[in-house]
C-alpha cells in the first residue's frame, strides 16, 4: 500500500462560517494504481486530493505515504518530499510563465540541486509530443500543450504519484481524451500511481478504481470492472502516444 | 549548472521589470539620502576640525617641546610618528625696542618648508629662508615695520632673549599671506639654529587618542620635555562626539533607514501579495522556504547590485560635490574636505541592509501561507470576518473606512512611512530654519573693529599681551570724533582685556564641594581632564556700556540662567556674566549664578549674575569677530565696573548707529577716519547681503533634501495607492457589478484618500511634531515655532497628488469593462 488516508477531516473557517469539507475520510491506494476520484462541485474531492499530496493541512486524520504520516514531516520537509514524491497536474495548468517548456520542465529537479537527466527528459517530452516546443513560453502554447507540459513537469523528477486536480478542466473534449489516455498511458509506462480528480463520469471511466465523494464523504470506492476501452490508443493518432 | 533560485530570479526580474525598477528607485533614493545625511555629518566635522586647526594655527597632533637633537632624531623614526618638523622656537620678534606691539610673531626656526602648509601659511612673492639670517614675514607686519618692503631687504627686528632686547638684522626672503583665520597666533620663519632646546611638531598617522599616543611616545623614548596637544583636535572630538552630535546622527541615520525601508517593504510586500499565486505554485513544486527566502534575497541583490552604483554617484554629487562648495564658502576658507571611502561603504551598506530587511520582512507572509490559498490567491487580511450588516446603507464613506480597518498592518504601515517621511521633512525644514535665525548679524548699520583683535591662542604664544593707549587703533577719542558724525544716532563701544590665570588656580575656584555636590564628580572631572591639558588660561574680561546691555538676548544665557539675568541690576555694577563652555551635552561653567567671583587681581568681588554660551554669546552681535568656544574665562561686567578695574585695555569694537536713510553718509564720513589698514568696517547691509547669499544656499541644499524626503515620503503613499487599487481591481469589478457606478466608486476611493491624508496629518501633528520640538529642546537646545504654512502646504501637496493620481488609476482601471477584469483578474 503507497497511500494510506485515516480519517482526514478538514474544516475550513470557524463560528458561523464554519465549512466541512472532508468528514473523517479513509482510503487506500496501491502502488501502480490509476485511481479517478469522483464528485460534485463542492463535494470535497480537491481537498481530499491536496491532502493526499501534502498541500494543506487537515484538521484531523492522517496521511500516510509509504508508512510515513507526512503531517509529522518539517514544512520544508514537506516540500522536499513533495518535489521527490509527488507530481501535482492541476486544471489551470499552473505552469510558470517566465520559463520556457524545458526550463519548466526541470524546474523541480533543478529544484532539488539534481542535474536533469537528458534523455529521460527528451523522452518524456517526446511521449507527450512537446518535443519542439520546448523554447516556447506558456503564453505562446494551447491549453492541450500547457496541461501536457505541466504532465511533464510533474513527471520528471520520477514520482512515485501523480496527483492530477481536474487536468481536463480546461479543455475542448478532444484534448481532455488526449490528455486522459497520456496519464494512462504513463501510468503504464512508467507504473506511477496516479489519482485523478474528474467530474466527467466518461473520463472517470478509464480508471481502474473510482471512488465517489459526496459532501466530504466517500460514498464508493469500487474497482472499475468495466475500465471504458472506448479510447484505444490508435484514435489519438500519431507518433507522440507511442 | 546555473542556480535554479538565481536563473528564476532573474526571469522574474526580466519579466516585470517595471515593478523591479520601482524599487530599484527606492534603492536610489534610500542611497542618496543615505550618503547625503553622512556626508553632512562628515563634512561639518572635518569643517568643525578644520576651523579649529585654522583658529589654533596649525594642524599638528601635538608638539613636545625641550627636548635634545638626539631627541628629536629619535621621534622621527618612531613607528607611531608619521611626520616630524623640529623646530627652535624663537621668541617673540618686534619692529621696535619697546616692544609694545600686541600680537607679535613668534620666530619659528625650521629646515623643512613644508611645515608652511601644515600652519595654513602661503608665501605671496619670495622664497624660504634658505639660511639663518633670512626671514619670512606676513604682510601685515610688514606693514607694521613701515617701509616698503621688498625681497631681499635687509631689515632690523628685536628679540627678547632673557630680558634682554637684543636688534638683529635679517634678509627678508619672502612674504606670507595675511592669516587665514585671525585668530590664530601670527608666526615668521628663518632657518633652522638647532640648539639644543628644540621642539617636535608631530603628525600621527591618525587623529585617534592622540593623548596615548603622545604618552607612548615620551615613554617609549624616555622624553622629559613639555607635551602639548593641538586643541583644535580635542575641541573638535569633543564636540563630534557629543552625545547632541551622536544623537543627531543616530536619528538622521534611522530615519532614512525607516523612510528606505517603509518604501521598499511596502512595495515588496504590494508585490508579493499580487504574485502569491506564483509563489504558491512554486511551493506546490517543491520549493522550500529557504529557497523562497534566497529567492527574494537574490532578486534584491541584483537589484540593489544595478541601483547602488547610481544611488552612490547622485548621492556623491548631491551630498558631497553640490554641498562641499556650499560648506567651503560657509567657512569663507579655501580648504578642501577630504571624501572618505567610509561614506561610500557606509552608504553601500546601510543601503543594502535597508533593501535586503524590507525584502525578506514580507517573505515570512508566502512562506507561511498554504500551498493552495497561495495558488488560489486567497492571502488572508488580519480582519476578522464581519458578520454585522450595516441597515445605512452602502455609503461611500462607511465604505471607504470598512476598507482600511479591511487590512489594518497595510493601513498603520501606510500612515506611519507617510508620517515619517513627514517628521524628517520637518526635520531637515526646521534645522534650515534654525541655522537661518541663528545668524550674527550685527545690531548696529556700522561696526568697526580690528581685524587683529587679540584672541590669541596660546598653542605658540607664552607671552601675555601688553597694552599701550599709543598703540591702539580704536581710542575713546575715535569713538567721541564718531559720535560728532552727521546721522550717527549712538555709538556702542565694547571694551576688552585680557589676563592670564593659572589654570590650576581657576579650576580650584570651580572643583570646591559644593560644586561637586552640584554637578557630580564625573563632571568635575571631565572639566579637569579638558582644562589641566595647559598650565595657563586667558581670561577674557568684556566691558559693555549700558546701551550695549539692550542688545542681549535671552538665547545667548544658558539654560536655567535666563530667569537670574537683571539688565537693570546689572548697569549698577558688582555683577558678572561668565561664559560656559561646551562639554559634550552640557553647558558647563567654573561659575554659577549667585557665585561670588574673585580673582587676585580684580580690586573688588564680583556676583556671578547669569551664564552665557560659549563663544562670545552674549556680545556676538556687538563684537565684530565672532569667537568659538575655546577653554577660556570670558567675563562681562558693566562699562562702569571695567573702568574701574582695568586701565590697559582695548576697544574691541565700535558699534555705530545711523538715521534711517543716512547709512552712506556715515559711511563715507567713517572711511575718512584715516584707521589702521587692520580695521575693517563693516557695513550691516553688505552683511545681510553676504548672509542671505549664503543662507540661500543652505536654503537650496536644506530644501532639497527636505524635498527628497518629502518625494520618498509621498511615492511610498501614492505607489501603495496604485497597488492597493489594483490588488482590489476584482472586488471593485464586483462592486461594479452589483450595481455601484464608477462615481460612487471613485467616491470611495477618493473618502479612503481623505482618512489617510486625516490621520496623516493628525499623527503629525500629535506624534511628529512634539518628538520634534523634544529633539530640539534636548539636543540642540533651541525651541522651535511650528510653522502652520508648512502643515497646510503639505497637506495641500498631499490631497492633490493623491487626486490626481487617483483619477489617472481609476481612469486606467475603467478602461476595461468589469466582466473583463473579472475574468482577467
Amino acid at each position: 500500500m503507497l497511500i494510506e488516508a485515516r480519517n482526514l477531516t478538514k474544516i475550513y473557517g470557524s463560528g458561523e462560517t464554519k465549512v466541512c469539507a472532508l468528514k473523517d475520510v479513509s482510503l487506500c491506494i496501491d502502488r501502480g494504481e490509476f485511481v479517478s476520484i469522483v464528485g460534485t462541485s463542492g463535494s470535497g474531492k480537491s481537498t481530499l486530493l491536496h491532502l493526499l499530496g501534502g498541500l494543506d493541512e487537515p484538521t484531523s486524520g492522517q496521511v500516510l505515504i509509504g508508512g510515513n504520516d507526512i503531517y509529522r514531516m518539517k514544512q520544508d520537509e514537506l516540500t522536499v518530499f513533495r518535489r521527490r514524491c509527488v507530481g501535482f497536474v492541476f486544471q489551470d495548468f499552473n505552469l510558470i510563465p517566465i520559463l520556457n517548456v524545458y526550463e519548466n520542465v526541470i524546474l523541480p529537479l533543478q529544484l532539488d540541486g539534481c542535474k536533469p537527466d537528458k534523455d529521460y527528459i527528451e523522452s518524456l517530452l517526446t511521449t507527450l509530443g512537446i518535443s519542439e516546443k520546448r523554447y516556447y513560453l506558456p503564453s505562446q502554447l494551447s491549453g492541450g500543450q500547457q496541461q501536457r507540459v505541466a504532465i511533464a513537469r510533474a513527471l520528471a523528477t520520477r514520482p512515485e504519484i501523480v496527483l492530477a486536480d481536474e487536468p481536463t478542466g480546461n479543455l475542448d473534449s478532444k484534448t481532455s481524451l488526449e490528455v486522459v489516455l497520456l496519464l494512462k498511458l504513463l501510468n503504464e509506462k512508467y507504473a506511477q500511481t496516479i489519482v485523478m480528480i474528474t467530474h466527467n463520469e466518461a473520463i472517470a471511466q478509464t480508471a481502474k478504481r473510482i471512488i465517489r465523494i459526496e459532501d466530504g464523504r466517500i460514498v464508493t470506492n469500487q474497482v472499475n470492472e468495466h475500465i471504458d476501452q472506448s479510447f484505444p490508443m490508435e484514435q489519438k493518432g500519431g507518433s507522440c502516444y507511442d | 549548472m546555473t542556480n535554479p533560485v538565481f536563473q528564476l530570479a532573474c526571469k522574474m526580474l526580466q519579466a516585470n521589470k517595471r515593478k523591479y525598477i520601482i524599487i530599484g528607485v527606492a534603492i536610489i533614493l534610500t542611497a542618496v539620502l543615505f550618503t547625503t545625511v553622512i556626508s553632512i555629518t562628515v563634512q561639518i566635522s572635518q569643517a568643525e576640525e578644520i576651523s579649529k586647526q585654522l583658529a589654533a594655527g596649525s594642524n599638528f597632533h601635538a608638539k613636545i617641546s625641550q627636548i635634545s637633537k638626539e631627541q628629536a632624531d629619535k621621534i622621527s623614526s618612531h613607528g607611531l610618528v608619521k611626520e616630524v618638523f623640529i623646530v627652535s622656537e624663537g621668541t617673540n620678534i618686534y619692529t621696535n625696542p619697546s616692544m609694545a606691539e600686541k600680537n607679535a610673531p613668534s620666530l619659528i626656526a625650521c629646515d623643512d618648508s613644508n611645515i608652511l602648509s601644515h600652519m595654513f601659511r602661503q608665501i605671496v612673492e619670495g622664497h624660504y629662508p634658505q639660511s639663518k639670517n633670512e626671514i619670512l614675514l606676513d604682510k601685515d607686519f610688514l606693514y607694521q615695520l613701515d617701509n616698503e618692503a621688498t625681497i631681499g631687504m635687509e631689515i632690523t627686528l628685536y628679540i627678547e632673549k632673557n630680558g634682554i632686547v637684543t636688534p638683529q638684522n635679517y634678509i627678508l626672503s619672502g612674504i606670507l599671506e595675511r592669516n587665514v583665520d585671525k585668530r590664530a597666533s601670527r608666526v615668521a620663519f628663518t632657518k633652522e639654529t638647532y640648539e639644543d632646546n628644540l621642539t617636535a611638531y608631530l603628525i600621527f598617522h591618525n587623529s585617534i587618542n592622540i593623548e596615548g599616543k603622545v604618552a607612548r611616545l615620551t615613554s617609549d623614548l624616555k622624553l622629559n620635555g613639555i607635551t602639548d596637544i593641538n586643541d583644535a583636535y580635542l575641541l573638535s572630538r569633543r564636540e563630534s562626539l557629543s552625545m547632541e552630535s551622536i544623537s543627531l546622527f543616530i536619528f538622521a541615520v534611522l530615519m532614512v533607514f525607516f523612510c528606505g525601508f517603509l518604501l521598499i517593504y511596502n512595495i515588496y510586500s504590494i508585490m508579493l501579495i499580487q504574485d502569491i499565486g506564483f509563489y504558491g505554485l512554486l511551493k506546490t513544486i517543491g520549493t522550500t522556504g529557504k529557497q523562497l527566502k534566497r529567492l527574494v534575497l537574490t532578486q534584491v541583490t541584483v537589484i540593489y547590485a544595478f541601483s547602488i552604483p547610481i544611488g552612490l554617484i547622485g548621492g556623491y554629487f548631491i551630498g558631497w560635490r553640490v554641498l562641499s562648495p556650499i560648506f567651503m564658502s560657509l567657512q569663507g576658507v579655501i580648504y578642501h574636505y577630504e571624501f572618505h571611502p567610509f561614506i561610500i561603504i557606509f552608504t553601500a551598506i546601510t543601503t543594502y541592509l535597508t533593501a535586503l530587511f524590507s525584502a525578506l520582512l514580507p517573505v515570512k507572509k508566502i512562506r507561511n501561507i498554504s500551498c493552495i490559498e497561495a495558488m488560489r490567491k486567497e492571502y488572508k487580511t488580519h480582519m476578522k470576518a464581519r458578520t454585522k450588516h450595516s441597515h445605512m446603507g452602502a455609503k461611500p464613506w462607511r465604505m471607504a473606512l470598512s476598507n482600511l480597518r479591511r487590512n489594518p498592518k497595510r493601513t498603520i504601515i501606510m500612515i506611519a512611512s507617510i508620517v515619517l517621511s513627514i517628521t524628517l521633512f520637518q526635520f531637515s525644514y526646521m534645522l534650515v530654519e534654525l541655522i537661518s535665525e541663528n545668524s550674527d548679524i550685527q545690531v548696529a548699520e556700522f561696526c568697526i573693529y580690528d581685524t587683529e583683535e587679540s584672541i590669541v591662542y596660546d598653542f605658540f604664544m607664552e607671552g601675555e599681551h601688553h597694552y599701550s593707549t599709543n598703540n591702539k587703533k580704536l581710542s575713546d577719542s575715535m569713538i567721541d570724533t564718531i559720535k560728532e558724525l552727521k546721522g550717527v544716532t549712538k555709538v556702542i563701544p565694547i571694551y576688552t582685556t585680557t589676563k592670564k590665570v593659572a589654570v590650576k588656580e581657576m579650576v580650584a575656584n570651580f572643583i570646591t564641594e559644593q560644586n561637586d555636590i552640584r554637578v557630580g564628580p564625573d563632571v568635575l572631572e571631565r572639566i579637569r581632564n579638558s582644562t589641566l591639558v595647559r598650565d595657563r588660561s586667558i581670561v577674557y574680561f568684556y566691558g559693555i556700556p549700558e546701551d550695549g546691555l539692550e542688545y542681549l538676548e535671552e538665547s545667548i544665557l544658558t539654560e536655567g540662567t535666563k530667569n537670574s539675568f537683571d539688565k537693570d541690576r546689572f548697569c549698577k555694577g558688582g555683577y558678572a556674566l561668565v561664559n560656559s563652555i561646551k562639554e559634550k551635552d552640557q553647558y558647563l561653567s567654573y561659575y554659577f549664578p549667585g557665585d561670588e567671583l574673585s580673582l587676585d587681581f580684580l580690586k573688588k568681588n564680583y556676583q556671578v549674575m547669569a551664564i552665557g554660551k560659549p563663544g562670545r554669546g552674549p556680545i556676538r552681535k556687538l563684537a565684530g569677530i565672532y569667537s568659538y568656544p575655546l577653554v577660556s574665562l570670558d567675563i562681562y561686567l558693566s562699562y562702569e565696573d571695567f573702568t574701574d578695574e582695568f586701565d590697559d585695555y582695548d576697544i574691541m569694537a565700535i558699534n555705530v548707529f545711523t538715521a534711517d536713510g543716512y547709512e552712506d553718509t556715515v559711511k563715507e564720513q567713517l572711511k575718512s577716519l584715516n584707521l589702521n589698514p587692520t580695521v575693517v568696517i563693516r557695513d550691516k547691509r553688505e552683511q545681510i547681503t553676504e548672509f542671505e547669499k549664503r543662507m540661500a544656499s543652505i536654503q537650496i541644499v536644506g530644501y532639497s533634501l527636505s524635498f527628497i524626503v518629502f518625494f520618498i515620503g509621498i511615492l511610498n503613499y501614492l505607489n501603495t495607492m496604485i497597488c492597493s487599487i489594483h490588488e482590489r481591481k476584482k472586488d471593485m469589478a464586483l462592486l461594479q457589478i452589483v450595481g455601484m457606478t464608477n462615481a460612487q466608486l471613485k467616491s470611495m476611493l477618493r473618502w479612503e484618500n481623505i482618512y489617510y491624508i486625516g490621520f496623516t496629518i493628525l499623527l503629525s501633528n500629535f506624534f511628529s511634531l512634539p518628538v520634534l520640538k523634544f529633539i530640539f529642546r534636548k539636543l540642540l537646545h533651541e525651541s522651535i515655532a511650528i510653522d502652520a504654512f508648512l502643515i497646510i502646504g503639505m497637506s495641500v501637496s498631499l490631497i492633490i497628488l493623491a487626486s490626481i493620481t487617483l483619477t489617472a488609476v481609476c481612469r486606467n482601471i475603467q478602461r476595461k469593462k468589469p466582466i473583463e477584469r473579472l475574468r482577467f483578474s
